[in-house]
């Protein structure tokens, strides 16, 4: 077995091109595959990312009938203690409260439907955080303050500058009517334009007020340091909800989302499939190849009294050092490619961008750099590799010792 | 040597191999059968998607003053609409007209409020430049006696927690610029696939809505249908001058949704982005085999060489042979995949077994796919090209065996 290795290791180097072919188009496979699925995986992680950094949170704590009918009949009480214990638990971020409701905002000639969310001035630092993308006026700083943030684009369509009146018309808690004249505090601008259009910050108890709901909020938004902690999380406050709270994740919070990508997902294996169909028969064609050439050597190895056992086992290991360096070598092509695009994300402009922008996602593509995805393909690849290795053994069968050499 | 004996030569040497020429010819093969189905699907899928949104929500034509083109406020409505429509009809473009009126709201139920799209349309002329009504989940098109009857997208009708039948109260702005409330009875739901234009979409009677909001004859968009949208663009510029009026502003759905005329685009050019890479993989695995086929000639090439072949003539054969191999099997493999998208196209590709995620999502769950034949010859010349690039790696390799040196290395 000893001798195989040698005489194998011997042999790879023996013939460099040979080798370096064969390892080239293995390692290909590797890096084409990963670069697709690491740019697929950005997107992915792009859109989970506006959701839940922008407003979801990883996950909510919020009345078990809300999520089916979000009225303002199912709200939960709003206890400040409770959620400091909670901030307090190992990898939890953030806790966020939120009220979330539709009115209508209305400037002197002109209205929109808007989404209304009542804040709470410091804790949405570390959610949406508008007071940071403030391009006019003022953040909000105290939670009872009376005043507004207003999208950017909202702003222009009622043309209402910091220091106007803006007129909210809506309905509150339990059917009530709400209605208020709140001045614009501060005007932002998110990277999506989509909430420019149609959102409206109210601190946490001017929001309590006009909907008629002290004290009470649609959802606690909680963030974790990493979303891998969830589960954990989820585990350590289940005894503590109440009977009408109800902890949900953003998969469930989000179906539409988790579907979508699903499906985006699905489509594109049909992909991959077909590139790793052609690559599989460009790396068979290189080893049908590579045993023709060698079959005069393997002859004379033959029968100078190698058996066929021995040929196979050193062609083994010879197929299964190619595949290893050749995955190997495609991983470590795949990474600084990955990581460009992660740097520099891909922008996109003119028509590409007011698509993108239609579908409600940022127009550029942060590239994956989960670490998962290069190895994924490295094992895939190097199993369809060894699958293909199985010609050369089948070669050898035939090999005769004295046919010709 | 005469050209056809190089030809000959070449053609034994594929003889030789049969394995390996089997190889390459089926990745060829498969390459272009597999690409040309792949993009059909997707083609199909984009193009599916485009049709629908254009039945629906994005009308092939739209009047409108160019006021509310500009800011789309409630007293921007169009001036003697019925001169219009008639202007409009006459000049024999369209297939369907249909008034409306649009105003922005607020719906609310009994227990909650969301923002909504109040749309006024007739609803026998609504039918001629969209069928919505194919999208009913629950309810009728406006049959029935009810008072202010409105038919509501699913969204709006989940976030309200209301059925058929159930009454819902929408507060918009009158043209005289005052707030007013109507209270409207659910006729109908529609849940139309995928669109982000349905969320808040409350459908009434143009007649019921238009004396609410202060005028008996308002009328803010004339949606056209014509019988191809494809046409808009060509149209356009002829009812334009029809309307002759610079008050006016029509625009075509190409205008209005950039992103489903850019699906178009987009996707003619993701299919060839994908088509590309596919041939790259392609190309790897046939310069790797070619190259392989020639170190394992060398002997025998320089014996060629010593006995009289020039250097061009090497080239040339190992040119002529990878050719050869690789455009085998490109011709059978489009053939193939124009017979499996014929095949689909009429039956359709369920994908309800694949995806649940599909159906719950509203999306089509059966593609129909399409590639119109001009990108057959694309995807041809697209593996024709590789394949000559990808053969002269392993010809340029044959250029370079001296003759000597090669025979003595057996």
């Amino acid at each position: 077995m000893n001798l195989s290795l040698v005489l194998a290791w011997r042999n790879l180097w023996r013939n460099r091109r040979r080798t370096l072919i064969t390892m080239a188009s293995i390692a290909l496979a590797v890096m084409l595959a990963s670069v697709m699925r690491s740019m697929q995986e950005g997107q992915y992680d792009q859109m989970i990312d506006n959701a839940v950094g922008q407003s979801m949170g990883h996950a909510r704590i919020q009345h078990p009938a809300y999520q089916d009918e979000p009225s303002l009949d199912y709200m939960i009480v709003r206890d400040t203690a409770r959620e400091a214990a909670l901030e307090r638990l190992p990898g939890m971020k953030a806790v966020v409260p939120r009220i979330e409701a539709y009115a209508l905002a209305a400037g002197t000639h002109r209205s929109r439907p808007v989404m209304v969310v009542g804040m709470d001035v410091h804790h949405e630092a570390l959610l949406s955080n508008p007071n940071a993308w403030l391009v006019a006026g003022d953040s909000l700083s105290r939670n009872t303050e009376q005043g507004v943030l207003i999208g950017s684009d909202l702003a222009a369509y009622l043309n209402l500058q910091r220091g106007d009146s803006l007129v909210l018309l809506g309905q509150g808690r339990f059917g009530q009517s709400a209605a208020a004249l709140l001045p614009v505090r501060g005007v932002f601008t998110f990277g999506l334009k989509e909430l420019n259009r149609q959102l409206v910050y109210l601190p946490l108890e001017t929001a309590q007020t006009l909907l008629d709901a002290p004290g009470a909020v649609t959802a606690l938004a909680l963030l974790a340091t990493s979303p891998g902690d969830l589960p954990h999380i989820a585990r350590l406050i289940a005894p503590s909800l109440a009977q009408d709270e109800a902890l949900l994740s953003w998969q469930t919070l989000m179906p539409e989302l988790v579907q979508g990508i699903d499906i985006d997902y699905r489509s594109s294996l049909l992909m991959l499939a077909i590139l790793y169909l052609l690559i599989g028969f460009g790396i068979l064609g290189t080893v049908v190849m590579m045993m023709n050439e060698r079959t005069v050597e393997l002859r004379r190895m033959h029968a100078l009294g190698a058996t066929r056992r021995r040929l196979a086992g050193m062609l083994l290991l010879e197929m299964g050092t190619l595949c290893a360096l050749g995955v190997l070598s495609g991983m470590v092509l795949a990474w600084p490619i990955m990581l460009y695009f992660n740097i520099f994300p891909l922008y996109f402009s003119g028509e590409m961008a007011t698509m993108i922008e239609a579908y409600g996602m940022e127009p550029f593509l942060r590239f994956s750099l989960d670490p998962i995805i290069p190895l994924e393909q490295a094992l895939f690849v190097g199993a369809m590799a060894l699958v293909i290795s199985l010609y050369p053994l089948w070669h050898v069968r035939r090999i005769r010792a004295v046919a010709s050499t | 040597m005469p050209p056809r004996t190089l030809l000959a030569l070449s053609w034994r040497n594929i003889g030789r191999s049969p394995v390996r020429s089997g190889v390459v010819v089926m990745s060829v093969l498969l390459a272009a059968w597999c690409g040309t189905f792949v993009l059909a699907f997707y083609n199909g899928f984009a193009q599916q998607y485009v049709r629908q949104q254009l039945s629906t929500f994005v009308p092939h034509l739209l009047v409108e003053t160019q006021a509310f083109h500009e800011d789309p406020v409630p007293e921007a409505f169009l001036p003697h609409p019925d001169s219009l429509l008639h202007g409009i009809e006459r000049a024999g473009h369209t297939s369907g007209l249909s008034p409306r009126l649009r105003l922005s709201g607020l719906a609310a139920s009994a227990t909650s409020s969301f923002g909504a799209t109040l749309l006024g349309v007739d609803p026998e002329q609504e039918r001629t430049v969209s069928n919505l009504e194919a999208y009913l989940v629950e309810g009728t098109w406006f049959s029935g006696t009810s008072r202010n009857p409105v038919v509501i997208g699913q969204k709006l009708a989940t976030r309200l927690n209301v059925q058929e039948r159930s009454r819902i109260v929408v507060t918009f702005q009158r043209i005289d610029g005052t707030l007013t409330s109507a209270s409207f009875r659910v006729v109908g739901i529609i849940d139309a696939p995928m669109s982000m234009y349905n969320d808040g979409l409350v459908i009434a009677r143009l007649s019921d809505v238009a004396p609410l909001a202060g005028s008996d004859a308002l009328v803010h968009e004339i949606a056209l249908a014509l019988p191809d949208f494809a046409a808009a663009d060509r149209v356009a510029p002829d009812l334009r001058a029809v309307l002759g009026d610079s008050t006016l502003h029509l625009s075509t759905w190409g205008d209005r949704a950039p992103e489903l005329r850019y699906m178009g685009e987009a996707t003619t050019t993701s299919m060839y982005v994908i088509m590309a890479i596919f041939i790259l993989a392609l190309c790897f695995g046939i310069v790797n085999t070619m190259l392989m086929a020639v170190l394992e000639r060398t002997p025998e090439l320089g014996m060629l060489r010593a006995i009289g072949m020039t250097r061009g003539q090497a080239f040339a054969m190992v040119l002529t042979e990878t050719l050869l191999l690789s455009l085998a099997g490109a011709p059978l493999g489009l053939v193939l995949g124009f017979l499996t998208n014929t095949a689909f196209a009429t039956r359709g590709l369920d994908l309800s077994a694949f995806s649940e995620g599909l159906e719950a999502y509203g999306m089509a769950t059966v593609v129909y796919p399409e590639l119109p034949l001009l990108h057959y010859a694309g995807i041809g010349v697209l593996i024709a090209v590789g394949a000559l690039l990808a053969a002269l790696i392993p010809a340029r390799k044959a250029l370079h065996i001296a003759p000597i040196p090669a025979t003595l290395s057996v």
